[in-house]
This record gives C-alpha cells, sequence and structure tokens, in this order.
C-alpha cells in the first residue's frame, strides 16, 4: 500500500510580541450579548505552544512527507509580525542536529531547506495596520515570504500556487494552494454592525479559475508521467464555517468546483477548531485547530494520512491523527 | 495551577522592559483574557496566567533536557537546559528563592522582564517563593532535594508511529 503523511498546523499567530491582544478599540462589553466577545479575543502566539509544536514537528520529520501551515501565519501584515513568523521557517539552527536555534527558539528549518514545508497566508497575514482599522489586501505578505534574497515561500499576490507533490507507487500525491483572503477592494459583509473584513474570506473568481486552471495542468502533467494524480486543495478559510464574521464569502462556489474536479480533501483552518466537514459527496474539509496562538481555546494539530492501493485499482482512503497542546507538550489525543 | 500572589505579578509588571510593557501582557493564559485591554495589567488574571506559563516552562525545559541529549553545541549561553541528572531529574532552582541561570533566560522571554530593571530582583525572588512553594505539593513532577527543586524529566510523549524515546523509523500507520 502507498502511504503518504502530512503534518498540518494552521494559525501560528506569530508577532514581535508573544501574548500580545490586538484590538482594544473592538473589545466592547456591550457586543458580548450577540456572543461575539470570544471572536475579538486575538492574541499573538504562546512561546511554549510554538516551542512544542517544533518538538513534534522534529519527532515527526523523519516519517511524514510534508509539514503544511495554512495560514494566518502572523498576528497581522506588519513587517515586524511577518518577519517574526518568517523567521519560524528558515531559521538556522544551533546545530544540525538540533530544531532549535542558538537563543533557544524552535526553527523548522530542516522542513523548509528540505523542501517538505508549505504555506500560504491568512486573513491575518494581509491585515493592514492598526491604524488603517486592519483592513485587508496587505501586500506586505509577499514582501516577507517572496524575498528577493532568501528562502521563498509564496508567489507574488493573492493567487493560487502548486504545493508540494510526492510520488509512491502508482500515484502521486500533490497539493495546491490557493488565497482567499479579501482583497483591498473588499470590505466583506457586515453582520448587523460589526465588520465582515476582519474576518471573512471571499472565493474570488478569478483565484477559484486559477485554482481550477492550476489543478488541471499539474494533474494533465502528473498523468504524462504516468502517475494517477491524488489532489488536495489548501486554503485558509473554512468553507463550512456557520459564523457570519468569519466566513468565506461565496464558498458554494469553491464546493461546486472540488466536486466537479473530484478534489476528495480540502485542508484549511481559520476557525480555531479541529474538525472534519463534509462539503459533498465528493469532497471533505479537514480543519485544523490553532496551533500556536495565545488565549482560551484548545491548540492543535494534526496529522493526515492517505492509503492508496499499490495498483491505482481503488480511491484513496484518507485519516486524520489530532494533537492537543496541554501542560507544555502536545498529546496524541484520536484519530479518524 | 499555580497562581502567583498579587505582589508577585506586579513586581514582574515592573520589571518589564518599556518598550514591552502593554504589548507582552500578563493576563493571557488559556484560561484568562483581559476583559479590558485598554489597561496594560488585570493583576487578578495576572496571578493565573503568570503560574500557566512558568509551570508550561519548566515542562518544555523538562522536554529540551531529554531531546537535546548529546546535541549541546552552538547554544547562546544560559539559551537551554543542562543534562539531566542520573536520575533524570533536572535542577531548576538552588534553594528557595534563586532560579538556575536557563530558567531566568526563558523567563525573560515569556514575561518580558528586564534585568536591568530596578524591579527584577524583587520580581524574581517573589516568582522563585510562589513557585517553590507551589512545586513542593507537586510530587509527581516535581522533587526537593536539599533544598533543590528538580522537575523530573519523563518521557516524552507517545505518539503513534514514534518510538517513545525520540524520532523512530516505524511508519506511520493511521
Amino acid at each position: 500500500m502507498a502511504q503518504f503523511h502530512i503534518l498540518h498546523a494552521s494559525d501560528l499567530h506569530m508577532a514581535l510580541f508573544p501574548y500580545k491582544a490586538s484590538m482594544p478599540s473592538l473589545t466592547i462589553p456591550a457586543l458580548s450579548w450577540l456572543g461575539k466577545v470570544a471572536f475579538w479575543r486575538q492574541a499573538s502566539h504562546d512561546p511554549n505552544v510554538v516551542a512544542a509544536f517544533g518538538e513534534l514537528a522534529e519527532r515527526y520529520y523523519p516519517i511524514t512527507d510534508v509539514l503544511l501551515v495554512t495560514g494566518d501565519l502572523a498576528t497581522t501584515g506588519e513587517p515586524h509580525d511577518l518577519q517574526a513568523a518568517y523567521t519560524c521557517y528558515p531559521a538556522a539552527p544551533a546545530n544540525n542536529l538540533v530544531h532549535v536555534t542558538a537563543a533557544g527558539d524552535p526553527t523548522l528549518y530542516r522542513w523548509a531547506s528540505a523542501g517538505k514545508l508549505d504555506l500560504l497566508p491568512g486573513n491575518h497575514d494581509r491585515f493592514h495596520p492598526a491604524y488603517k482599522g486592519y483592513r485587508p489586501g496587505n501586500g506586505e505578505f509577499e514582501n516577507v515570504f517572496c524575498p528577493s534574497t532568501g528562502q521563498q515561500f509564496w508567489p507574488k499576490g493573492q493567487t493560487v500556487a502548486r504545493g508540494f507533490a510526492v510520488q509512491r507507487g502508482p500515484w502521486e500525491l500533490h497539493v495546491i494552494k490557493a488565497d482567499f483572503s479579501l482583497p483591498a477592494s473588499h470590505h466583506g459583509k457586515s453582520f448587523y454592525w460589526l465588520p465582515g473584513w476582519l474576518g471573512q474570506g471571499t472565493v474570488d473568481p478569478t483565484v477559484l479559475g486559477l485554482l481550477k486552471q492550476e489543478t488541471e495542468d499539474a494533474r494533465a502533467e502528473i498523468a504524462s508521467r504516468g502517475s494517477i494524480p491524488i489532489t488536495l486543495w489548501a486554503i485558509h478559510f473554512d468553507p463550512t464555517s456557520t459564523d457570519e464574521v468569519l466566513k468565506l464569502l461565496d464558498s458554494e462556489d469553491l464546493c461546486q468546483a472540488a466536486w466537479e474536479l473530484c478534489v476528495p480533501l480540502i485542508l484549511c483552518g481559520h476557525t480555531h477548531e479541529s474538525k472534519i466537514k463534509p462539503l459533498s459527496d465528493r469532497t471533505v474539509a479537514f480543519v485544523c485547530g490553532t496551533s500556536g496562538q495565545a488565549g482560551p481555546g484548545h491548540k492543535d494539530c494534526q496529522i493526515i494520512g492517505v492509503d492508496a492501493d499499490d495498483y491505482g485499482a481503488k480511491p484513496p482512503v484518507f485519516h486524520v491523527a489530532w494533537f492537543r497542546y496541554g501542560a507544555g507538550q502536545f498529546h496524541f489525543i484520536g484519530m479518524r | 495551577m499555580l497562581e502567583v500572589r498579587e505582589e508577585t505579578a506586579d513586581r514582574i509588571f515592573r520589571a518589564q522592559s518599556p518598550e514591552v510593557r502593554g504589548q507582552l501582557r500578563l493576563d493571557i493564559s488559556s484560561r484568562t483574557y483581559p476583559p479590558d485591554l485598554n489597561k496594560p495589567v488585570d493583576l487578578s488574571l495576572a496571578r493565573q496566567a503568570i503560574g500557566e506559563r512558568v509551570v508550561d516552562m519548566a515542562r518544555r525545559c523538562a522536554s529540551d533536557a531529554i531531546q537535546l541529549h548529546g546535541r549541546r553545541e552552538g547554544f547562546e549561553s544560559g539559551a537551554i537546559p543542562p543534562e539531566p541528572d542520573a536520575s533524570g531529574r533536572l535542577l531548576l532552582m538552588r534553594d528557595a528563592r534563586h532560579f538556575e541561570r536557563f530558567v531566568l533566560y526563558r523567563l525573560n522571554k515569556i514575561l518580558g522582564t528586564d534585568p536591568r530593571s530596578d524591579s527584577y530582583e524583587d520580581a524574581m525572588t517573589n516568582l522563585a517563593e510562589d513557585f517553590y512553594q507551589w512545586a513542593e505539593e507537586q510530587k509527581e513532577d516535581f522533587e526537593i532535594a536539599q533544598e533543590r527543586l528538580l522537575i523530573r524529566c519523563k518521557a516524552l510523549p507517545q505518539y503513534p508511529g514514534l518510538s517513545q524515546a525520540g524520532p523512530g523509523l516505524r511508519t506511520l500507520d493511521l
């Protein structure tokens, strides 16, 4: 049997300062009747959690194919926060046997340098500064994550990119990543007087078109090599979110496209809740909780397993194993 | 869970460097979030949050001591814990009022404290006393030996597909 394994993390919310709370002007007690105060409880990363994740990633490095981080790498799109997020990936370890920098901070250098790391932006990564109301569409992300010198992790623009591809047996597992964060001109869809732009994304028709085209092109290339493609899509936003202020607007278009192209799995994050949600009879979303944000709520990461037979006769089977932070470490809590 | 004294939380807040104060908050934890972010600290919540942070940090030190076994070249002085002793314990405090150097190094990172601050020594002494007193009761994880506080370095968590000691060679079979 051909097996593939993806270590999936999301919403690390790195920042220049850990334990930093954001948006003070929006913590209005009057909003509590709407149950929305929790949404505004934005915070940057917890270094203890991020270090524990680094330890888990290091232990799983030898037997997993790729580490995928589905957005909200940083708390805001400001350069200092993005730089703090970027540094986690290519920072040199203290020596070539460890996953820790000389200063004792976690680094995912081993994954990044081996080409086993895939990431994409989320809504927080595209926030403009506070004085601009955290409006979306900040292009600073590309300046940091697509530097002219240094390792590039994302192409220019709010677009689509091919992720990792692993060939095993008759199969080739490959990922296409898409950025559905709101463009600068989009204000989101307000919910009563709550602004939509803070937590919403949108299935932009242009980006969706690119995603479909890139999927078909990649599949054709894989087929030309004599392999059978297993296509996964990676995005930041949970297409099934029912919370109005966290919604992926026009997500039905994405679900329809996944159905048409028979994409079996969409990997995402955003809502800070780990869950499995069927999108149609052909597609399932595996949502990863936050793997690093400080504050109340669970801190999770997961491993996605893909089992495919040796002959290419049966459709692949997907599994997920969940890990949850507690008392300084991530603990295995179950699988499905 | 450890709750430090309000006096300790206040001293730690005063020992933060000016550029960090109000940015790296002391009142955010897995159970607490400040209701009014316009106040730079909520001391009643900070008592819990600091306690949780310090206990988690101590446990992270124990994990690092295991995982970095024999791979200690290239680190800044004080950045990582030393090897556990022959009984698998890591020294955190040499007495009830003093943390080891690597602990202080990490405390400064998670609390934003500045050793040059006038309040620093008092803040760390207070915190040491609170932590020591709490750890004395946590006999499963901590041990007092000749006034020294040690944490037991337990095996790393068991994960599917991995041997307990570290990276395994088995196939991950979910």
